[in-house]
């Protein structure tokens, strides 16, 4: 489950995400005191602090994880944009498949897949 | 009191509206009908009274009304004035209220339309009138007065003191209202078992009708959020932002689904099962926004008891509308259509776009469920959205490119499907080369797009070289998708190629950023009636070419509120981007640039949808007439 949102994650986001660890990290962390509004966007005295603290840490070694980690237990869980894997969020992360099984189960049994060669007479053209 | 007596006033006529279609001696008498419209007609006329005075009140500002002196300041514009009306929780309900009272009026207008099945719409959009009728009567007036008359106005929250934001509120609410058409009309089609093709003519209408509306009020809020915020997005998936643009997803789907209702005359539970539910999604939302279980700009003051009565008027319609879906009968079964055929890829679009809205359903009611389920507070943000919906969105456009080459009924592909097949692969392959930073699925996007361009023009190409009349809903149909083609090339070129960059810049000094040199000439203290603005004069050049920016910082003392006016100036289809930030301690001033290179195609693209639509809407009343 893990390898397959990591790969489709990369699919989607692929090199523009990974490209440096200080936006990375700025991107997916909401600043605290500012509604809706990425640490990256943001430009409040908060906002700052921690993006100063991000340069410190990952200057002193400190990798991505570990830093989302210290954030998180700092201001909990809502400060990440995006919920981490857990059996918590396993209905958040499994509701796309479940509708990609839902889609192809109703198309397998309400289409037909063999050609009809006396079909009805075609009415294309006249729609158009 | 003049409000309140209209209001008392208007509340009992929706409660004829409602209960009168009951009676027998109404419905069943010749007058019957022609009385329940002019009684939608009169209901509409007290409403509308009610919140011209309301006008009245906030364009004079009478601060003995609470509403008055909660959100409007006696030195803001005469715009923002009246815009206040609207700005606010009361005064919002009550606009809701007079566009549903006129929509329905204007439905009750409609000769075209059995008698009957008027007069049974009316009563179902009587139920919604009077329900929210009651809302605003005991826990939402607007016509509350104070015992002391306060000095001055707490004023218009100023991020809602803007042009875009005056129209957004009455081309919504418009939206919502043609909505509540559309499940009446979706509701008395089941019970009376009449889902033909009149009805799904008329269903067109409404629809196309209220799928403009709410694709306008999208892009006007989504402009919105690009200029005033100054993040430089334009789509963050925020709560409510979601919420808008659920009821617009099953709108489309509706739109397609009935073609296959007015075609073939199977599939004929979808399109009203997608009118209910887009309706009861547009209440969830109203219901979700106004109790305060999101925080945001539209969320107002908060009030339990607000909450739960939107709750029991939600959960009322829902019961209304699932009792009507389980009137519905399958008639004889019909043959199953063939995969590759017309019907076949409008049905799949139907479940893919309906996916789509269930995700992002899911995604913006999970933190909140597991809130009160666990006390786990978490947040889902753009990362999750994007992740699970756009393979969704892709599969979407690729059923766009190829749909002018399946047939109805027929397992009979065109052959230019091929063409345009080698011409998408070529597109992926060429932009995955010139673009060597994007990820996979923004060139596919990107190719998607060419091909759904190429696809339509071919399309319309064959038919005309082959002389044949082209109906004007055909090129509603063509350009709203090849508006869309034109909406995704903005929105991939935008989030993957623009540019984002903090500089300070000092009085006199000159950065480089993009090509341009720009110069800091000044930056001036205004005082304006109510709030104190600084705005920097820039001047940015390019060659010969010069541009001037003035962004501006304005602090509002009585919100205690700092906005930040961004300048925003096109070049080509390319828009230069400035926000002001703070000052700082040696004498610079901090300046946030954008340079986003394609964004006007999104805002063009967004314009034709919502042309594309209105012709089709014109051509859907066109051939009402000439039959």
């Amino acid at each position: 489950m893990n390898r397959i949102v990591f790969l489709i994650t990369f699919l989607i986001h692929g090199t523009c995400v990974a490209n440096d660890e200080f936006t990375q990290l700025t991107k997916s962390i909401y600043c605290p005191s500012c509604q809706g509004q990425v640490l990256d966007e943001s430009s409040s005295p908060v906002a700052i602090e921690m993006k100063n603290q991000i340069q410190q840490m990952l200057g002193s070694g400190k990798s991505v994880e570990e830093i989302r980690q210290h954030f998180t237990a700092v201001y909990g869980e809502k400060i990440l944009l995006k919920p981490a894997l857990g059996t918590y969020t396993y209905p958040l992360w499994l509701a796309p498949f479940l509708m990609l099984g839902t889609i192809l189960f109703i198309m397998l049994n309400r289409m037909r897949f063999l050609k009809k060669r006396n079909s009805v007479k075609s009415t294309t053209e006249g729609h158009v | 009191m003049i409000g309140m007596a209209l209001l008392s006033l208007s509340s009992f006529l929706a409660l004829l509206q409602f209960i009168l279609p009951s009676v027998k001696k109404v419905s069943g008498s010749a007058w019957g009908p022609k009385l329940i419209e002019t009684l939608a007609a009169a209901t509409a006329f007290m409403i509308g009274s009610a919140f011209f005075y309301l006008i009245y009140v906030f364009a004079s500002s009478d601060l003995s009304f609470l509403n008055v002196a909660l959100n409007s300041h006696s030195a803001s514009e005469l715009l923002y004035k009246i815009s206040g009306v609207w700005g606010n929780h009361e005064g919002s309900m009550l606009l809701w209220l007079v566009l549903l009272t006129s929509i329905s009026t204007v439905f009750g207008l409609q000769r075209r339309v059995p008698q009957n099945i008027r007069m049974r719409v009316l009563q179902v959009l009587g139920a919604i009138s009077l329900s929210f009728h009651l809302f605003i009567l005991l826990i939402s007036n607007p016509f509350v007065q104070l015992h002391q008359t306060p000095k001055q106005g707490m004023g218009l929250n100023p991020l809602l003191e803007d042009p875009a934001l005056t129209i957004h509120p009455p081309i919504l609410y418009t939206g919502l209202a043609l909505l509540s058409v559309l499940f009446a009309l979706a509701c008395v089609g089941l019970q009376r078992g009449q889902l033909d093709k009149a009805w799904a003519k008329l269903m067109r209408t409404w629809t196309l009708a209220c799928w403009c509306f709410l694709t306008l009020g999208i892009a006007l809020g989504s402009w919105w959020a690009y200029y005033e915020l100054g993040w430089g997005g334009w789509w963050f998936w925020d709560p409510v932002e979601n919420l808008s643009l659920l009821p617009w997803l099953v709108i489309t789907a509706l739109l397609h689904s009935l073609i296959v209702v007015q075609n073939s005359s199977s599939q004929k539970f979808t399109a009203p099962f997608l009118a209910i539910t887009a309706f009861l999604l547009a209440l969830l939302s109203l219901f979700l926004v106004r109790s305060g279980a999101l925080s945001s700009v539209h969320a107002f003051a908060v009030d339990p008891l607000r909450g739960s009565f939107l709750a029991l008027i939600a959960v009322c319609f829902t019961l209304y509308g699932l009792r009507s879906l389980f009137r519905f009968r399958t008639e004889k079964s019909f043959e199953q259509p063939y995969i590759l055929s017309r019907e076949a890829f409008l049905f799949l679009n139907t479940l893919l776009l309906f996916s789509i809205a269930a995700i992002v359903l899911i995604g913006t009611v999970y933190p909140l469920i597991l809130q009160i389920t666990t006390g786990r507070i978490i947040s889902v943000g753009a990362p999750y959205f994007s992740t699970t919906t756009l393979p969704f969105f892709l599969m979407v456009t690729i059923l766009m490119a190829a749909s002018p080459f399946v047939s109805w009924q027929q397992a009979r592909l065109s052959k230019s499907i091929s063409y345009v097949g080698t011409f998408a692969l070529a597109a992926f392959i060429a932009t995955t080369y010139v673009k060597t930073g994007w990820p996979v699925i923004a060139c596919l996007f990107l190719a998607a797009s060419f091909s759904i361009f190429l696809a339509t023009i071919l399309d319309l190409a064959r038919k005309l070289m082959a002389r044949k009349q082209i109906a004007l809903h055909y090129y509603a149909m063509s350009l709203a998708h090849l508006s869309i083609a034109i909406v995704i090339a903005g929105a991939v070129i935008d989030s993957f190629d623009k540019i984002e960059s903090v500089y300070e810049i000092k009085q006199s000094g000159a950065i480089e950023f993009n090509g341009y040199h720009l110069t800091l000439d000044k930056v001036d203290q205004i005082r304006a009636p109510y709030f104190q603005r600084e705005a920097a004069f820039i001047t940015a050049r390019k060659g010969e070419a010069s541009i001037q920016l003035n962004p501006e910082k304005r602090y509002y003392p009585l919100h205690e509120m700092i906005t930040s006016e961004t300048d925003i100036k096109a070049v080509g289809l390319a828009d230069i981007y400035a926000v002001l930030g703070t000052e700082d301690s040696h004498n610079g001033w901090l300046l946030k640039l954008h340079w986003h290179p394609a964004i006007r195609l999104l805002w063009i693209g967004a314009g034709l949808m919502v042309l594309a639509g209105f012709l089709g809407f014109v051509a859907s009343l066109r051939g009402v007439k000439s039959e």
